[in-house]
């Protein structure tokens, strides 16, 4: 049976990834299993200088899945360059680098400096506030998504991949926009803005208030989604959100995902992604395809 | 680090809200100190939850926990021979002393004491344990911990023992006398707090073991983070045990 699919130009020996900020840079999960066998990693999103991240809880548990207020806590990108890269290089593996910033300007040089070492692609958080424009997210109007596309785009000489907040109006038109700007595939869904309180104490129970959802609960979210961005765009997608399984992946792929990210269930079950991958070709014996490439977008809706 | 698929030996009740969990599984080695993050039963809670390793030898490991939430109560039902997820043993647990101890816990802050004492003792150690409970029925494994160095039990209602918190009987062994090398503590944080004032104003190395939140429990996800020297570190991995000097309990 074939696994193997091509995104951008990168063969990937499977369609799965993990989800940036739930995999480290790779170093913890190897310790249980050889992540090599993954179709590849997201490192954690990375800033130019390192960051602190926010204080306080930053984790809660709802139904089905979790909210986190982590805060892009990271080593900053000269440190994962010369600390964090040559070892996920080795893993053997697609390596990815998520790369935030606070200003248009920022991404553009991350962009640049990334180009600059030996990573497959650059995936581009745009869901975090844009300081000149009162904290709004880059990802919230289609209009900023084609700016920071286009300006990181110029800067860019691997394939950028766009990661799309789900936090707005029309997922099509931010779809269509960060085509637009130039990104050569992208990502969906960052997390769902919610918040968790305690009714005793009745305090919020994240420092932050407010944090990302995530898991298994934003799953329809994230395949409706995905779903109407494969029918608007024509750049690859890779489907995110809820995926704890191998049939939730293929699910993906059956709504025109070219690959999957897998986020929140490494953090329940340290085997996750490798379950996934071995659990592929089970799943596929039993949709009656020999090459997961035929599953692709063949929704019949 | 390992995942290991464990089955119920027991699981019963100490007193109202406690519980002493046995498992068994291939367990690997583990160092005092650290913890385990256990799957609950209940499958909409998709975190595992972190506890103590109160003792555990190559084919089983026990845990005591106090019922506080969903996931917890959940745990209570769980049988003889049921099936579960462990993966342990996680975190850096406490270092291993040889000269004179004081082990301070405080309710469940017990649980990962009494691998802490017992191997203080096997290095030859001179370990005087100090655990707190607020009451005289919510004492817990003193008997395992009298095996293992001069054990004080004290109650905050005078139930049972010294009247008074632990650190207060630390203190007044301390000021007849006793001058520990280090002292390992683990309990609520007014506890934590006050152990930490008494161990740094008198010169003593102090290691307070923290709790937060936490997610992966293997040092990925950055959630359980809390302020070390000013800097958010992970609690998973590089605690749950720091310098008293480092923290803020
Ligand atoms: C390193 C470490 C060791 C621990 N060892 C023990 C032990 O030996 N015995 C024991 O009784 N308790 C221990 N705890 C606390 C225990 O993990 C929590 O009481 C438990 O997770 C509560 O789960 P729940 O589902 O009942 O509560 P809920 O409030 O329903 O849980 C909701 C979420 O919050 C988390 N949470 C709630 N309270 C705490 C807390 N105090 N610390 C960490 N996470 C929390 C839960 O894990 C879960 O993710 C330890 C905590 C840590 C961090
Ligand atoms: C703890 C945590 C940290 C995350 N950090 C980042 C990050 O740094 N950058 C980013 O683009 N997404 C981040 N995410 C979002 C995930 O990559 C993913 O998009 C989201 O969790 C949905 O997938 P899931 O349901 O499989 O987790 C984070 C998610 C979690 C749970
Ligand atoms: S719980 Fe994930 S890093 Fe500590």
């Amino acid at each position: 049976m074939n696994t193997k699919v091509e995104l951008c130009g990168v063969s990937l020996k499977n369609p799965v990834l993990t989800a940036s900020g739930t995999f480290g840079f790779g170093r913890e999960y190897n310790e249980f299993y050889d992540v090599g066998k993954l179709g590849g990693i997201v490192g954690k999103g990375l800033t130019l200088e390192p960051r602190e991240g926010n204080d306080g809880v930053r984790i809660a548990e709802t139904s089905s899945g979790i909210l986190n207020c982590v805060g892009l806590q990271n080593p900053g990108v000269e440190a994962f360059i010369k600390d964090e890269l040559p070892f996920m290089r080795k893993l053997g593996c697609a390596v990815i680098a998520n790369a935030a910033g606070s200003v248009i300007s920022d991404y553009e040089r991350m962009a640049e400096r990334l180009s600059e070492t030996d990573v497959d692609m650059i995936e581009l958080n745009i869901s975090c506030p844009n300081v000149k424009s009162g904290g709004m997210a880059f990802g919230v109007l289609p209009k900023s998504v084609e700016e920071v596309t286009a300006a990181a785009k110029k800067h860019c000489k691997k394939p950028l991949i766009i990661k799309l907040s789900p936090n707005v109006a029309d997922i099509t038109d931010n779809a269509r926009a960060a085509e637009q700007g130039g990104a050569d595939a992208i990502s969906l869904i960052n997390t769902i803005t919610g918040m968790a309180v305690d009714l005793y104490s009745r305090r919020p129970i994240l420092g932050n208030v407010t944090g990302g959802m995530s898991g298994p609960c934003v799953k329809p979210v994230a395949l409706r989604m995905v779903r109407q961005v494969c029918k608007t765009v024509s750049v690859p997608v890779i489907g995110i959100g809820g995926i704890m399984t191998a049939k939730d992946a293929l699910e993906f792929i059956l709504c025109g995902a070219v690959a999957v990210q897998v986020g929140t269930a490494n953090i329940c079950d340290p085997m996750a992604a490798l379950k996934i991958v071995e659990g592929l070709e089970a799943e596929m014996k039993k949709c009656g395809i020999e090459d997961i490439n035929e599953l692709r977008g063949a929704l019949q809706d | 680090m390992k995942d290991i698929a464990v089955r119920v030996t027991a699981n019963e009740k100490l007193y109202d809200g406690a519980y002493i969990m046995t498992v068994e599984g291939d367990m690997p080695p583990f160092r005092p100190g650290q913890f385990a993050m256990v799957e609950t039963p209940l499958g909409e809670r998709i975190l595992r939850r972190p506890f103590g390793i109160v003792d555990a030898d190559d084919r089983s490991c026990a845990f005591i926990y106090q019922v506080k939430g969903e996931g917890t109560e959940a745990l209570t039902h769980l049988r003889y021979g049921d099936a579960l997820k462990v993966m342990m043993p996680l975190g850096n647990g406490f270092p291993l002393s040889s000269g004179k101890v004081a082990v301070v816990g405080g309710g469940f802050g017990v649980a990962p004491l009494l691998s802490v004492a017992k191997s203080c003792k096997a290095a030859g150690a001179e370990v005087r344990i100090y655990n707190g409970f607020a009451s005289v029925e919510r004492e817990m494994l003193s008997g395992l911990f009298a095996e293992y160095g001069t054990l004080t039990v004290c109650t905050d209602d005078g139930s049972a023992g010294y009247h008074g918190f632990p650190f207060a009987a630390l203190e007044s062994d301390m000021n007849d006398g006793f001058a520990p090398d280090v002292i390992m503590c683990c309990g609520p944080a007014p506890l934590m707090r006050a152990v930490k004032k008494l161990g740094e104003s008198r010169g003593i190395t102090t290691y307070l073991s923290l709790e937060q939140r936490m997610g992966c429990g293997v040092g990925a996800c950055l959630t359980c983070t809390c302020k070390v020297d000013g800097h958010n570190k992970r609690v998973c991995k590089d605690g749950p045990v720091f310098l008293s000097t480092e923290v803020q309990p």
